[in-house]
């Protein structure tokens, strides 16, 4: 680690990287197949709606914020958010446009959005599509909306989430318009978790010029299976704050020849330690 | 100025304050400014047009010193006054005032919403005589909102232009309709900006300013509406139309309230006057509005029967006269006459 910062600025660091700030995407053949699938529609020329499905923790928004970022001239992306008024599908997405404006509601969609679709926003994302419905009240009529939206006179192409069994339901129902279901998986193959370990540290080394060895992972478990993303990504978070504010225990010499080989996951309440002890010294 | 450190958007050439604050605000963390205060209007239109013709002063937010935001602006993002000073220098030409500033100019937001996201309001279109877009050279718009009500004006004025039933087809029509009269009231305008530009060295900027805004005043007075495409007189001052307050009111105050049209005509028929626009060139205008003044002459014949109107344009005109602009210009012998008798 580099010895020149100070517990000020570490702490800072570990705040950036427990609120998920360091922006580490990890890209494994099942996932690329998914941005694969992202980049085809972003090319196509042909309005429709796209629904991605997946377990909690499947990594579903970051890889919509991973494409709206990379396709930003050409992507909407609607997000929950509070509104002091109840605002329908159409009118969420002119305000996702302009977060900081007021505009009246829209029961068709307007001209301006027609306009907005010309100058080449031609993408829709509406992450966690069942929260944005909740907030509004808008479950019965969310896909009739949606439906304006993807025909003419826009021609939006519509990509959503949602976890909602009711959502999905109906999503499913959906017959006049062109639909695409993307599963996601958050699965990495077991032969793969060392490298998302090393990616994950280089990641953070390089953007917030530390230097935390990977290593520091090893000896705290043991990962013999497949393992949800979301969970190699929060346990490297951990390590990754401990080691950098000095919070792990060193091993001491007897103990590192007793565990023989090296491991790369931890045991779950073991992880729950280190990180309530982070975020005790980050937070509080 | 620490606007690299915290990665604020820098001011485009001729960006008003305010849509650069609002841009400012759009991609701050926590917005400065709040949504808040769009859902109180401060005042009904009328009541903003009594209060404005009465004399008293709105503050604007497109100046430095009366923008109630630039305290806490500059406290946040670390902002120096010397550097605020230099972006956005006070208005160099007489300006639009706040409560009935409402111009903009279509193509220009659209093209600055599909470089950054977000339109972008121009300093040029607060300025009385310049009614037409410098970049596009076409007429601007009234918006359907006013200036003073919305902090994000620019976007505002773009989504009502869009949304707004009829709005565009009616200013698109306005556009095409008149496009022989905006051409020549186009090249008016450069014309008379090049005279500003030359004014500035000797001083005589303001004079050589005020000259042409008191003929674009005559061209406003009654005597004249006839010739004036009736939608130049939609929404005057917002939703109110041409009130008739008197020959002085008229005169002195209701170019501030015209919209973009009536101030177009305005500056078309004085370039007549000033002899910028041949008669021959006038002349082919004559389709698009058949009552319209070609001749030098039929320009001024029409203040014949109005003696007192005359009596204060030379009045006014011969405060202002310059080696740029004098009534010597203008030809008009019941002009030249009535500013030697007072």
């Amino acid at each position: 680690m580099k010895c020149d910062l100070s517990l000020r600025k570490r702490r800072e660091i570990a705040r950036a990287v427990l609120e998920g700030l360091h922006g580490f995407q990890y890209y494994w053949p099942e996932r690329n197949e998914v941005y694969n699938a992202l980049d085809a529609l972003a090319q196509a020329k042909e309005a429709k709606l796209v629904m991605l499905s997946g377990q909690a923790g499947a990594g579903i928004s970051s890889i919509l914020e991973a494409f709206a970022s990379k396709y930003h001239g050409q992507v909407i992306l609607v997000t929950p958010r509070v509104y002091s008024e109840r605002l329908n599908m159409i009118g969420q997405v002119l305000h996702a446009i302009f977060p900081f404006s007021e505009f009246r509601n829209h029961n068709r969609v307007p001209d301006s959005l027609i306009a907005f679709r010309k100058g080449g926003r031609k993408i829709i994302i509406f992450d966690d599509l069942d929260i944005i419905t909740n907030q509004n009240n808008m479950h019965e009529v969310a896909f009739d909306q949606l439906n304006q939206l993807v025909g003419f006179p826009g021609y939006f192409t519509v990509i959503m989430s949602t976890r909602c069994k009711k959502l999905m339901r109906d999503y499913f129902a959906i017959k006049r318009t062109a639909t695409t279901l993307i599963p996601v998986s958050g699965l990495v193959p077991a032969s793969c978790t060392q490298d998302v370990i090393n990616s994950f540290f280089e990641r953070c080394n390089q953007q917030y010029r530390t230097n935390i060895h990977p290593s520091c992972m090893a000896g705290l478990g043991a990962p013999e299976a497949d393992m949800p993303i979301d969970r190699i990504v929060f346990e490297c978070e951990s390590v990754y704050c401990a080691e950098l504010l000095n919070l792990i225990p060193r091993a001491s010499e007897e103990e590192r020849k007793a565990d023989g080989k090296r491991c790369l996951s931890i045991a779950q309440e073991r992880v729950s330690q280190i990180r309530h002890t982070v975020e005790c010294c980050v937070f509080i | 100025m620490k606007s690299k450190k915290f990665s604020i958007p820098q001011p485009f050439p001729d960006e008003t304050l305010s849509s650069w604050m609002w841009r400012v605000n759009s991609t701050a963390t926590i917005p400065l400014i709040s949504h808040e205060r769009f859902s109180s209007p401060e005042g009904e239109i009328l009541e903003r047009d009594e209060q404005g013709l009465r004399g008293e002063g709105f503050a604007d937010r497109d100046v430095l010193s009366e923008n109630r935001f630039i305290e806490p602006l500059m406290r946040i993002f670390g902002i120096s006054p010397e550097w605020l000073s230099k972006r956005f220098p006070a208005f160099s030409q007489l300006s639009i005032p706040i409560q009935f500033r409402r111009a903009f100019c279509s193509e220009c937001l659209m093209e600055s919403f599909q470089h950054v996201g977000i339109p972008v309001s121009k300093v040029q279109w607060c300025y009385l005589a310049k009614p037409m877009c410098e970049l596009h050279g076409v007429p601007l718009h009234d918006s359907t909102r006013l200036f003073i009500e919305h902090d994000d004006y620019s976007v505002q004025a773009l989504v009502s232009y869009l949304d707004d039933p009829k709005f565009k087809e009616t200013q698109d029509h306005v556009r095409s309709a008149g496009r022989l009269t905006h051409s020549l009231a186009f090249k008016a305008q450069q014309h008379f900006q090049r005279l500003v530009k030359r004014a500035r060295k000797s001083g005589d900027e303001l004079k050589v300013q005020m000259f042409m805004i008191t003929l674009m005043r005559t061209m406003m007075m009654p005597a004249y509406h006839h010739a004036y495409p009736n939608v130049a007189f939609h929404n005057w001052g917002g939703t109110n139309p041409y009130m008739g307050l008197g020959i002085h009111a008229d005169f002195f105050l209701e170019i501030y309230r015209s919209t973009c049209l009536a101030r177009i005509h305005a500056l078309y028929f004085s370039a007549i006057a000033l002899g910028w626009i041949s008669s021959k060139q006038a002349f082919t205008t004559t389709r698009e509005c058949y009552f319209a003044p070609w001749r030098v002459d039929q320009v001024w014949s029409r203040l014949d029967s109005y003696p007192s109107v005359l009596r204060i344009v030379a009045l006014e005109l011969k405060n202002y006269q310059t080696q740029y602009l004098n009534l010597a210009d203008l030809d008009s012998p019941a002009l030249n006459r009535m500013s030697y008798d007072e």
